[in-house]
């Protein structure tokens, strides 16, 4: 059984456009979502768990159509905090327990000790790094399946981060649970995830494991006059610069064999993501 | 749905300065005591109640708490139902306060009405409290808090107004018949609220199922 499952999802704004968005993913792993701003990764997350009603394609979640019922074992962090500052993290535990039949309150103030969240202080007083924590122990206390994050490390300091990074981490090792973590933060995703999505412009470019990006595809990079020589359909992206070019290539090995007289180097998924966008370097 | 009741009420309760209520209510109180505004107050509370606990809308549009509730394992049914059942509380709470004042209103014998009308005007206020709820629930999911609020001074204006009219003709200290034709109104009133009440839910339902966060 897949933790997630999209087919052929689609969803039309007047000036954007989320189209055949089309990936899975495996219990015990974790999917990391990449994409430039209003490239469709928080659109994708809404239409996951039915924030929007996407308007074609079909979304699966742990084998089931979503509805309220299988929402029990999602749980969600989006960029920010949606509690009110009004309240504490006191007041939602009482309020989530009543939502969710597997929220356990220790866990919770398990959480929020360990993330250093005073219980009975108004959330409003969090900063911004602590609303994101509070988040987190909230989508986690209900021990979920699927954790679904948007954006969750905005905000937080390294240690923080590191914490985080390290509860997912431990969240799939038993291998039935998933995660799908939207995110900037590349280094992070070289770190964590399994599986690698990239959308831009609202399609999906790349959906990759994250040990072939980084065994098998390749930067190659040379001087703006070895360019005539690379031939385009080997490479999956370009950047071109005023004194180098860098171009993504999906089997290394071969384009180091087949253009010896430029550099092939191994790509990360920051090279991967940028390369995959293109452009011209001023 | 319990959670989110709690949700709004606790929200509700930690907006407000509890230090001001009480000496809101200390001040009707003692008023209550010296004049005849008592029976009058008793009224507004239970139709203020309801004005208050629309308030959720504002709040959880400011926090996004819209949207994070649209991906709980709830129904659209039950986020929709959990609303109507804070500003119920909230509404009981209204009557609470109401019927204090009035009790303290006729214990020291400044009522300015009858008994019997003033039961009248307060079932009155309950049944105008409801249908201001009915009326406005569906609207603030229509238009969101923003521009909810101008729907909301309109349907408060109205009911008030009307409330207000049916106050002064129990003040005239009318006939028998005629009182006799306010309790048939007021049959009449609950009769036409008691039957919103579920079109009014599943209006909203349909409204709130096609909106996106």
């Amino acid at each position: 059984m897949k933790a997630l499952e999209l087919r052929g999802v689609c969803k039309t704004y007047p000036d954007f456009a989320l189209r055949d968005i089309e990936f899975s993913i495996q219990l015990g792993t974790i999917t990391g979502l990449v994409g430039r701003n209003g490239a469709g990764k928080t659109t994708t997350i809404k239409s996951i768990v039915g924030t929007v009603h996407p308007d074609a394609g079909s979304i699966r979640i742990l084998g089931r159509e979503p509805d309220a019922d299988v929402m029990q074992d999602v749980g969600v962090v989006y960029d920010e905090c949606c509690f009110s500052g009004l309240l504490t993290a006191g007041h939602m535990d009482a309020v989530l327990r009543d939502v969710y039949r597997g929220w356990s309150s220790d866990l919770f103030f398990g959480l929020c000790e360990r993330y250093a969240l005073p219980v009975n202080q108004k959330i409003k007083t969090f900063s911004r790094g602590m609303k994101q924590k509070l988040s987190i122990a909230a989508a986690l206390a209900h021990s979920p399946r699927l954790l679904l994050l948007d954006e969750p490390t905005g905000g937080l300091d390294p240690v923080a981060r590191g914490e985080i990074l390290d509860d997912l981490r431990e969240f799939i090792e038993d291998g039935q649970h998933a995660v799908l973590l939207s995110t900037h933060i590349t280094t992070d995703l070289d770190r964590l995830a399994d599986r690698i999505v990239i959308l831009s412009g609202g399609r999906l470019t790349l959906d990759e494991s994250k040990d072939v990006l980084l065994d098998e595809y390749g930067v190659l990079r040379g001087a703006p006059d070895q360019l005539a020589q690379l031939d385009r359909a080997d490479v999956l992206g370009l950047r071109r610069g005023a004194y180098a070019f860098e171009a993504l290539c999906p089997d290394r090995a071969a384009a180091a064999a087949r253009y010896p007289a430029l550099t092939c180097d191994r790509a990360d998924i920051e090279q991967v993501f940028r390369l995959l966008e293109g452009g011209i370097e001023r | 749905m319990k959670g989110l009741i709690r949700y709004d009420l606790l929200q509700l309760r930690c907006g407000v300065k509890g230090a001001f209520v009480c000496i809101y209510l200390g001040v009707i109180g003692v008023l209550s005591f010296v004049s005849d505004v008592g029976s009058v107050f008793s009224c507004l509370f239970v139709f203020l109640s309801a004005m208050f606990g629309v308030a959720s809308f504002s709040y959880e549009e400011q926090t996004d708490w819209n949207r994070y509730t649209s991906a709980m394992p709830l129904t659209v049914r039950q986020i929709v139902l959990a609303r109507y059942g804070s500003i119920a509380v909230c509404i009981a709470l209204g009557m609470a306060a109401g019927a204090l004042t009035a009790a303290l209103a006729f214990v020291s014998g400044t009522a300015d009405l009858a008994f019997a009308d003033w039961l009248l005007l307060f079932v009155n206020s309950l049944l105008g409290a409801i249908l201001y709820m009915e009326c406005l629930i569906p609207l603030m999911y229509r238009l969101g808090a923003e521009k909810g609020r101008i729907a909301m001074l309109l349907v408060f204006g109205v009911l008030f107004g009307v409330l207000s009219a049916l106050a002064n003709f129990m003040e005239l200290g009318v006939e028998a018949q005629a009182a006799q034709a306010g309790l048939y109104l007021t049959v009449g009133f609950a009769a036409v609220v008691l039957a919103l009440l579920p079109v009014s839910a599943a209006l909203s339902v349909r409204i709130r199922a096609k909106r996106e966060f």
